[in-house]
């Protein structure tokens, strides 16, 4: 009943996601890209393993959830979030962009890049 | 070249590791009502019982010897072996490009124990995982092993192992929505305690999930609980009303709906539906997220070799975002020319945010061999 009510709750609220990081992984990237052929601990393609939020999050930007002070690098830019490795490859068109079965949504990559405009935290 | 080659590796692995599962299709078209009077394992899939083997042979191919082996080797009673092979070719449009690749599916071999009213059965294989270069040994593996209890009667049964919990149509194919968003994705099985009873007109299965890795799994894996209650009407249908709770390291995923089966003899379809509602509570942040995954199909089946079906399949992952949903529809035909071969085709579009620009084309064909 719970679940119920909440469902119903959610669908007529009109508020913005936000752009925290745990919201992008539970939503977009574990639904997305953890699957077993995939970024999973079995397979690790292109050697990233985004199993866990604090995995994923690791392998993105280089740096770990504790880890407030380090720059954020790797596949994430926060002063350019659609030219970063990763927007850049969920934007790409054709067989090479990501992921390669099921594609995002243009809101889901929205969504990413305003999470890095944000700062990349790993909240 | 090499990103030709990659992009292969990809929809190769992409479309690997497929599980044996049960033909939903095959319940009340062909006279059978439950999973278990086929499959061993009483909510269905993996090997096949005797009884299974003859309607193989019988009733779906109407030719062929479907015991182990082809009848060439009897196992004692007590004894029970199987292996699927499946050699699948894929081809794919999607927007400004297409591939094509032929790989092998899944190597999977079955065992199964009796003693008394205890069994224990293990599915091992290969886990391919080619895009990380291991040793043949580690690519071997068991998605699926454990000991059960069954009383005399095949009325009640508690097992103990790694297996999927009881939820849903439990379909065969692993990229169905209803499979892939929530949690139930090829290689995603749990360790758990699960337990269930078959009566006349309903039967309730229960599967407590655990933390339990042994080797790195897939998926997403903590303490929970899934139910699910099926009431069949008439021998020719049935619905059931499911739910699944599950805390894990990111939080909490909760999911509550059912299914739907009815077989329309006068016209040889059957119809079949299944409608989930989850909500996720994350510990990094205040925002619940609401989520629905869909699944309908028709199948025709009129007691020939060979079925056809439509299919659509929806998913939502956040109910608040707009323009985030997607679909699909497909067609599929599945012809099985004799006992122990089944050869099938689909092909799916599709689409997101109902647009198929970001949505893509897939071409599917499948030789199933089962020993």
């Amino acid at each position: 009943m719970r679940v119920l009510v909440t469902i119903i709750a959610a669908a007529a609220c009109t508020d913005p996601p936000p752009a925290e990081w745990g919201y992008v992984y539970a939503t977009v990237i574990a639904p997305s890209c953890t699957t077993s052929a995939c970024h999973s601990t079995l397979s690790a393609a292109g050697s990233l393993d985004l199993h866990d939020a604090s995995a994923a999050y690791q392998a993105l930007t280089g740096r770990s959830c504790d880890d407030a002070t380090s720059p954020v690098a790797g596949y994430v830019d926060p002063e350019e979030p659609t030219r970063s490795i990763l927007s850049t490859r969920l934007r790409l068109p054709g067989p090479m962009g990501m992921p390669p079965n099921g594609r995002l949504s243009t809101t889901e990559i929205q969504r990413i890049e305003a999470w890095m405009r944000d700062g990349a935290g790993c909240d | 070249m090499r990103l030709t080659s990659w992009f292969v590796a990809v929809i190769v692995v992409a479309w690997t590791h497929g599980a044996a599962a049960a033909y939903p299709e095959f319940q009340f078209s062909t006279g059978t009502t439950r999973c278990s009077e086929c499959h061993f394992s009483p909510v269905g899939g993996g090997l096949i019982n005797d009884y299974g083997r003859d309607e193989a042979a019988t009733t779906i191919s109407g030719t062929g010897d479907g015991r182990f082996m082809h009848g060439a080797l009897e196992l004692p009673s007590w004894f029970a072996l199987g292996a699927d092979v499946r050699i699948a070719g894929l081809g794919k449009r999607i927007r400004d490009g297409s591939e094509a690749a032929v790989f092998p599916m899944q190597a999977d071999g079955y065992a199964r124990v009796v003693r008394g009213n205890w069994s224990a059965s293990i599915t091992a294989g290969i886990l391919a995982a080619i895009r990380k270069p291991q040793p043949f040994a580690d690519r071997l593996g068991t998605r699926e092993h454990y000991v059960q209890y069954q009383t005399t009667s095949r009325e009640w049964y508690a097992r103990a192992g790694r297996f999927f919990p009881t939820f849903g149509l439990r379909l065969p194919d692993h990229t169905a929505y209803v499979r892939r968003y929530t949690g139930l994705h090829t290689l995603e099985e749990s360790y758990g305690i699960g337990a269930g009873v078959a009566k006349d007109t309903w039967e309730a299965h229960a599967t407590v999930l655990t933390p339990l890795e042994l080797r790195p799994q897939v998926g997403r894996h903590g303490w929970g609980i899934a139910l699910q209650v099926e009431k069949l009407t008439d021998e020719v249908g049935s619905w059931s009303l499911q739910g699944k709770t599950l805390r894990h390291d990111d939080g909490r995923e909760s999911w509550v709906g059912g299914t739907w089966k009815r077989w329309v003899a006068s016209k040889d379809l059957l119809v079949a539906a299944e409608l989930n509602a989850g909500v996720s509570e994350l510990v990094a942040s205040s925002v619940l997220v609401s989520q629905l995954v869909g699944y309908a199909a028709v199948h025709y089946r009129a007691g020939k070799p060979w079925g056809v079906a439509l299919a659509t399949h929806y998913h939502d992952a956040d109910l608040r975002l707009r323009s985030n949903e997607r679909s699909a529809l497909e067609a599929r035909f599945a012809w099985f020319p004799r006992a122990h071969f089944e050869l099938s085709a689909l092909v799916r579009g599709a689409a997101v945010a109902f647009e198929l620009e970001r949505g893509d084309v897939l071409g599917f064909l499948q030789l199933h061999y089962y020993l």
